[in-house]
């Protein structure tokens, strides 16, 4: 199941969250996940197009060391005051939408994309032009069983089997899948993450 | 669900086995670490440790004040042994899971987690284990392998029982543990999953 939801478009440059999702005790379960579906593929260089806080490739690289991450976020706030100024790797930092800051990469070892799908109008073309530019992808979402997702920046609910085939019709082989789900979450089933290889 | 598999004779515990062979137990290993420093312990028992990776990851991504590493098997606490040189705050102990459990170690307050990684599944009275562990730690961070429908652990001469989900909730509940947290890994094309569990 994928279903289309009624919001709106959002605002992420005015509206951007000055809060490091790392920072909640109750987060944290997923972005270790999404760190070791990163970590499974032991690349090099990262690029993480929407990347909030940049916590994920943080932690992936406390299991398997990084040399150079590509960060983006569209929001000039988010890059400035929440990403850290002294990562303990190479950097490159894009005030950009993701779209144009997938383009313009040379071919890097992975490409992360959680909790940035659910947010656009069009995420099969992302999730294709992605497939161009890494042989790996770490993924995730809410699992949103009944379609009916509470975030209003949300442009799209998912269950897995709705996922996994958005993922696999973009070009994406699965090689790795879970759930992760905590007590008192608002997101009662949970997020599913995901870490694939190009096809 | 949750089977009682058929087995025949005793299983030979004396072996050295790395989690590092396998992908996916890697992945299950890293999980699991990070689910330990979830909590913040300063003090974690692993009765049934193998060899002792993933106290020592956990340890290593945020520092743990003492580690109790038990295992069976002599070659597992040999080479672990040999690992923990130097290192401060780290215990290595051979003995059964059960007499790791019971009042071995000196911890007066009990430990703060208790690590119960792929080992229930293997145990004759899996029950009998976390009601012991209950006893010894404020938090339990289990694992075992997860079987969803077409799944099937019987090839598997080593495990006793083969859980589903919901199967291996109840008995953690039953045995007084409080389920607050499930990390549930699959790969595709395997014939079983991870479940991985934090209960107070």
């Amino acid at each position: 199941m994928r279903r289309k939801l009624p919001y709106p478009e959002w605002d992420y440059v005015a509206a951007w969250r000055p809060m490091r999702w790392d920072d909640a005790w109750i987060e944290r379960p997923r972005l270790w996940q999404s760190a070791v579906a990163l970590a499974l593929a032991t690349p090099s260089t990262v690029c993480d197009p929407a990347c909030g806080d940049a916590t994920v490739i943080m932690k992936a690289h406390s299991l398997s060391p990084i040399t150079k991450a590509i960060l983006g976020d569209i929001s000039p706030d988010t890059m400035d005051k929440l990403v850290p100024a002294d990562l303990p790797f190479e950097t490159e930092r894009h005030v950009a939408d993701v779209f144009e800051t997938i383009s313009g990469l040379e071919r890097v070892d992975a490409i992360v994309l959680t909790e940035i799908l659910e947010h656009l109008e069009d995420p099969d073309a992302l999730l294709k032009l992605a497939t161009q530019k890494a042989g790996w992808l770490v993924a995730s979402s809410p699992i949103v069983p009944d379609g009916n997702d509470h975030t209003t920046q949300h442009m799209w609910a998912f269950d897995m089997d709705g996922y996994h085939d958005m993922l696999v019709a973009a070009g994406w082989s699965p090689v790795v899948w879970s759930s992760v789900g905590c007590v008192g979450h608002p997101y009662a089933s949970g997020f599913q993450v995901w870490g694939c290889a190009s096809a | 669900m949750r089977i009682k598999l058929e087995r025949e004779g005793e299983v030979d515990h004396q072996y050295e086995r790395h989690n590092s062979e396998w992908m996916d137990h890697v992945a299950r290993e890293n999980v699991t670490a990070g689910l330990i420093t979830w909590l913040k312990p300063r003090s974690v028992i692993d009765p049934a440790c193998g060899d002792g990776g993933i106290v020592l990851l956990a340890n290593h991504i945020r520092p743990i004040g003492r580690m109790v590493l038990n295992d069976i098997s002599v070659p597992s606490t040999d080479y672990l042994r040999r690992q923990v040189v130097g290192m401060e705050g780290v215990e290595v102990e051979c003995a059964s899971i059960e007499e790791a459990l019971r009042a071995r170690f000196e911890m007066p307050l009990g430990f703060d987690v208790v690590v119960l990684t792929e080992i229930l599944e293997h145990m004759e009275d899996p029950d009998a284990i976390l009601k012991l562990a209950r006893d010894r730690a404020a938090y339990l961070v289990a694992s075992s392998p997860e079987m969803r429908v077409g799944q099937s652990d019987a090839h598997n001469i080593e495990h006793y029982w083969q859980f589903d989900g919901e199967g291996y909730r109840q008995m953690l509940v039953e045995s007084g543990w409080t389920p607050f947290h499930k990390t549930h890994m699959g790969f595709p094309g395997f014939d079983y999953d991870f479940q991985v569990w934090v209960c107070k």
